[in-house]
């Protein structure tokens, strides 16, 4: 049942809005969350369009109970979606956990906010560890993936819900609040109807077999042998789902890593380090678990040293550094509290660097 | 070509709006474009800014930092960022509103008598579709019809008489900004 949703496909989007409208025409039928700032549009244009293609849209009492409904409607077969940011994402990890655990698809947004704590309401990338190390309690992750510009994050909505399918695991885009908040050109795809329903889907048994959904394995070896199977699906994730981006790094003496909003000011640094001779470029992980270790380390054989720059505090760094194994060193520069860098701030880093090695 | 455009002033003055006008127009004149709102604590009263990048590439970053055309509306936003427009860039304010009380040279300096345009223009407030339209003048690269269909688009038919006089504003900022450059 394609439909039309919204009159444009091509146009300027805000970030949230375009990831919400991406997710309709991707399938999703069913929206649960709680607002929270940055991310405030995508409930809003939920609210506003979910239902015209008959899906549901419910704002709950809480992030928990936001996923809980989501770990519901997923187990009953709907492409599901919820989002939230930093705060609120931490409030769901306890529902992510047993998701993971029960293999129920679905899809969940961050658009990080700068924290700790309750933090502020600006662009930071500080839950780079929860969403990438597990996050909630327990041997499991997200398929998470990270976005660095608003059609980016259109084409990785849009095959999130496919891939939450096919790995019967949450799948969690990325983003912060630059992304949620600024505006740029988009073309959105063909809308498209929803899988049929999988064979597992608890839609009531009538005179079949009852389908059980579950998270509780009381036994040592059912749920070592129920771990074992998940981390078989992570091993295909490895295998089939890394992503990255390699901008103007052959012959670079420096290799910049930067994800998301982060990676594409870092890559104007890159343009305007180049303009002065400098050899540098960029590597830019997409998939952030399971993250691009070997493809990293291909591109720092060459270099003299590579500089990872985050809006936190260092994280990725550690994934940096687990790739380069030191064969050169590994920089890092990072803004927080949500702050964002300037390219001028990075191309300052590029040339402490440049003048030790050139 | 890229160029980075800042806009600031207080909340109210129709800075976001002046930006996603900006960006709506230079994407219907062919450029790529990204639009980037401050959106921390700012109120009514308070200042805000937007940032608005359109490029004949790809874009990078959406944060500009040295802005090429700096579009200023109030004296806080004046103390903020008129020292950081690019030393080729143009910043052009509301001389009715701000005092520049530095001697440092921010790029080439455009003042235009926004409010008294505005006013002439049948609403005061109007100030910011001034500057846009003076802004018109100083980058070429974004004609001023297309400013005027993406204005038609943007502001609802029920407010007719309002998007009248935002049209007028942006043809007398042009105007006063040609008299101001013509020799």
């Amino acid at each position: 049942m394609a439909q039309s949703i919204g009159e444009q496909s091509m146009g300027l989007m805000k970030g949230n809005e375009a990831i919400a409208e991406a997710a309709i025409r991707a399938g999703c039928r069913a929206y649960f969350g709680y607002p929270i700032t940055p991310q405030n549009e995508i409930p809003e244009y939920m609210a506003k369009h979910l239902p015209k293609v008959g899906g549901v849209f419910l704002q709950a009492e809480s992030e928990l109970a936001a996923i809980n409904m989501v770990y519901g409607a997923g187990g009953a077969g709907v492409h599901v979606m919820t989002s939230s940011s930093s705060p609120g994402i931490s409030l769901k990890q306890e529902g992510l956990s047993y998701i993971a655990c029960a293999e129920v698809p679905c899809v969940v947004v961050n658009m990080m906010r700068s924290g700790p704590g309750l933090g502020g309401i600006l662009p930071a990338q500080g839950d780079y560890f929860q969403a990438t190390k597990g996050g909630g309690h327990g041997d499991y992750h997200l398929l998470v993936l990270a976005p660095s510009t608003i059609q980016e994050a259109v084409d990785l909505t849009y095959e999130a819900f496919d891939l939450a399918r096919r790995y019967r695991n949450p799948v969690m885009i990325l983003g912060d609040g630059l992304l949620g908040q600024m505006m740029e050109s988009v073309t959105l795809p063909q809308p498209k109807a929803p899988l049929p329903k999988p064979p597992w889907a608890t839609t009531g048994c009538g005179d079949g077999e009852p389908r059980v959904i579950n998270s509780l394995y009381i036994q040592g070896d059912v749920m070592e042998e129920r771990t074992k199977r998940i981390f078989a699906k992570y091993a295909k994730m490895k295998q089939n789902e890394i992503r990255f981006e390699n901008y103007k790094t052959d012959g670079a003496k420096i290799i910049l890593a930067a994800y998301g909003s982060t990676a594409r000011i870092a890559k104007t640094a890159v343009d305007k380090a180049r303009t002065r001779g400098i050899k540098v470029g960029l590597f830019r992980p997409i998939s952030l678990y399971p993250f691009p270790y070997d493809e990293l380390s291909e591109v720092a054989t060459e270099a003299k040293a590579v500089l990872t720059v985050e809006m936190s505090m260092g994280q990725m760094v550690e994934d940096v550094r687990l790739a380069v194994e030191g064969r050169c060193p590994v920089r890092f520069y990072g803004r927080s509290g949500g702050i964002v860098p300037t390219p001028q701030e990075i191309l300052q880093q590029i040339q402490a660097i440049w003048s030790h090695i050139a | 070509m890229e160029y980075g455009i800042m806009i600031a002033g207080f909340g109210g003055q129709g800075v976001l709006f002046t930006g996603r006008l900006l960006a709506e127009t230079a994407l219907i004149s062919g450029y790529q474009v990204t639009w980037y709102p401050s959106y921390g604590p700012e109120q009514r009263g308070g200042t805000c800014h937007a940032a608005v990048v359109i490029s004949s590439e790809p874009i990078g970053s959406p944060v500009v930092d040295e802005p090429d055309f700096l579009l200023v509306l109030n004296q806080p936003s004046w103390e903020r960022f008129a020292l950081t427009t690019s030393k080729q860039g143009y910043t052009i304010y509301n001389s009715d509103l701000v005092k520049p009380a530095s001697t440092a040279k921010p790029g080439i300096p455009i003042p235009i008598p926004a409010s008294q345009i505005a006013e002439k223009a049948g609403d005061a407030r109007v100030t910011n579709m001034v500057l846009f339209g003076s802004f018109l003048r100083v980058c070429p690269e974004i004609p001023i019809d297309h400013a005027q269909s993406s204005l038609r688009a943007l502001i609802s038919p029920r407010y007719e008489d309002l998007l009248n006089i935002d049209l007028k504003c942006v043809d007398m900022g042009y105007a006063f900004a040609d008299n101001l450059l013509s020799p």
